[in-house]
């Protein structure tokens, strides 16, 4: 019997894996906290930004934490673990589909400014620059755009997509670098920090 | 998130970088113009405006539910009930009663026997001095009046104290060994019997708490004067 309550807020990712394997609610809720949006966000990124599809998935996958929480190997990294389990849904999804669709060239209205005060022309600028930048990552060949979003915009480290991906760091970087690369030179024309 | 070369190149001029991670990125970029492109981009990706999304309440309500169903909480017993009202989760430790109980049953088992032994020494000091005091009295009706003289006795030392100091001043020694002989003279003048001075007489003891002493009846300490014929002279002359 406890006596004292956990700090929820405080414990690791894995821990809370742990208690959920216990049937901590709780815990649940923390996890779900920290990971639904970022969770939603690839998604929507991986599934031809589809909201629906990618609600679900993010069902999906707390889904199977709930039912197998055993899954989860504590030794582990979660977050990379979390990573995986999704980038093969994704894949998983690819092969159903077997075609990628390319339905918008621009974030959609998720990624909008809304802010009243901010300058107009800095904000049709932002506009321009993402849907170009939009344009050519999806220019690229999966693999390497695929590394490129797991890094800046899912944060993930190079070790840590290494890991969600299977291949070897050094591999990652090379990717990377090759994606940075080419986004810079079709980039090279519009510089939206300087036109700040 | 554990920082890489991509990381510097956001945060360096290209004068900063030192000469290995000019190294690394050199498969990046060959001249300053290259590197400074490059950070424009990485520095615009990050300044893209992406709000935190969250997905809908209805996608967390059906995880709710199937929480529920693959951890069914246990169904209460009596005991799980009472268990919950003395101890319960929502609140913080000190003010679960549970708790307060132990808390007050541990002060109680700490102070009780304190108080205890405090009442039963005062108790037991109290009944020795009413057995002494009962002891003293028999005695003292064993005796059979010495308690009256051991109070000329005390009256006795205290003159003799005056007196001894009178003589003393006036030199002397001789009357002062009278005055010593005097203070001697205890227990039953009437009974006749006599000691001789300076003799092995018996320390004087007494077990009467105001330390007078009873001398033993058998005991004599007092010299009749005219025994003493030169004592007497003294006396004489002294008045």
């Amino acid at each position: 019997m406890r006596l004292i309550r956990p700090q929820y807020k405080t414990m690791s990712d894995e821990d809370l894996m742990v208690a959920v394997g216990k049937g901590d609610k709780r815990a649940f809720d923390e996890i779900y906290e920290r990971y639904s949006g970022p969770l939603l966000g690839y998604f929507m990124r991986m599934l031809w930004k589809d909201r629906e599809k990618a609600e679900d998935f993010v069902h999906d996958i707390f889904a199977k934490i709930i039912r197998k929480p055993e899954l989860f190997d504590p030794t582990r990294k979660f977050k990379t673990w979390l990573y995986s389990v999704a980038n093969n849904m994704c894949k998983n999804e690819y092969k159903k589909q077997e075609v990628r669709k390319n339905t918008s060239n621009g974030l959609d209205s998720h990624y909008a400014v809304s802010d009243a005060n901010s300058n107009v022309l800095s904000e049709v600028q932002d506009r321009q620059f993402r849907d170009e930048f939009e344009a050519s990552l999806e220019a690229l060949d999966e693999k390497h755009s695929e590394v490129f979003r797991l890094r800046h915009l899912d944060g993930l480290s190079i070790k840590e997509i290494a890991e969600v991906l299977g291949i070897s760091d050094g591999t990652v970087k090379s990717r990377l670098f090759y994606a940075t690369k080419y986004l810079a030179e079709s980039l090279k024309d519009f510089n939206p920090v300087m036109n700040r | 998130m554990e920082k890489d070369i991509l990381d510097i190149v956001k945060e360096k001029r290209f004068i900063e970088l030192t000469i290995d991670e000019r190294e690394e990125l050199k498969d990046l970029c060959d001249s300053e113009d290259q590197y400074n492109q490059l950070q424009h981009v990485l520095l615009g990706v990050d300044a893209m405006k992406v709000p935190t999304i969250k997905p809908k309440a209805e996608t967390k309500q059906r995880l709710d539910s199937l929480f529920a169903e693959t951890y069914p909480k246990t169904a209460p017993v009596w005991y799980n009930g009472a268990l919950t009202a003395i101890v319960p989760k929502d609140k913080p430790l000190y003010r679960q009663p549970l708790v307060q109980v132990a808390a007050v049953g541990l002060l109680a088992l700490l102070v009780v026997p304190f108080f205890n032994n405090t009442i039963t020494g005062e108790d037991n000091r109290v009944a020795a001095i009413d057995q002494q005091e009962k002891n003293i009295l028999e005695q003292e009706s064993d005796a059979g009046g010495s308690v009256a003289e051991s109070e000329d006795v005390s009256t006795t030392e205290e003159t003799t104290v005056d007196s001894d100091t009178d003589l003393r001043t006036s030199g002397g020694d001789f009357v002062a060994d009278l005055t010593v002989e005097m203070t001697e003279n205890t227990g039953d003048r009437g009974a006749g019997s006599s000691t001789l001075l300076g003799g092995t007489s018996p320390e004087p003891t007494s077990s009467h708490p105001d330390g007078v002493f009873i001398g033993e009846a058998a005991v004599s300490y007092s010299v009749s004067a005219n025994e003493e014929p030169e004592m007497l002279d003294l006396l004489t002359t002294s008045f």
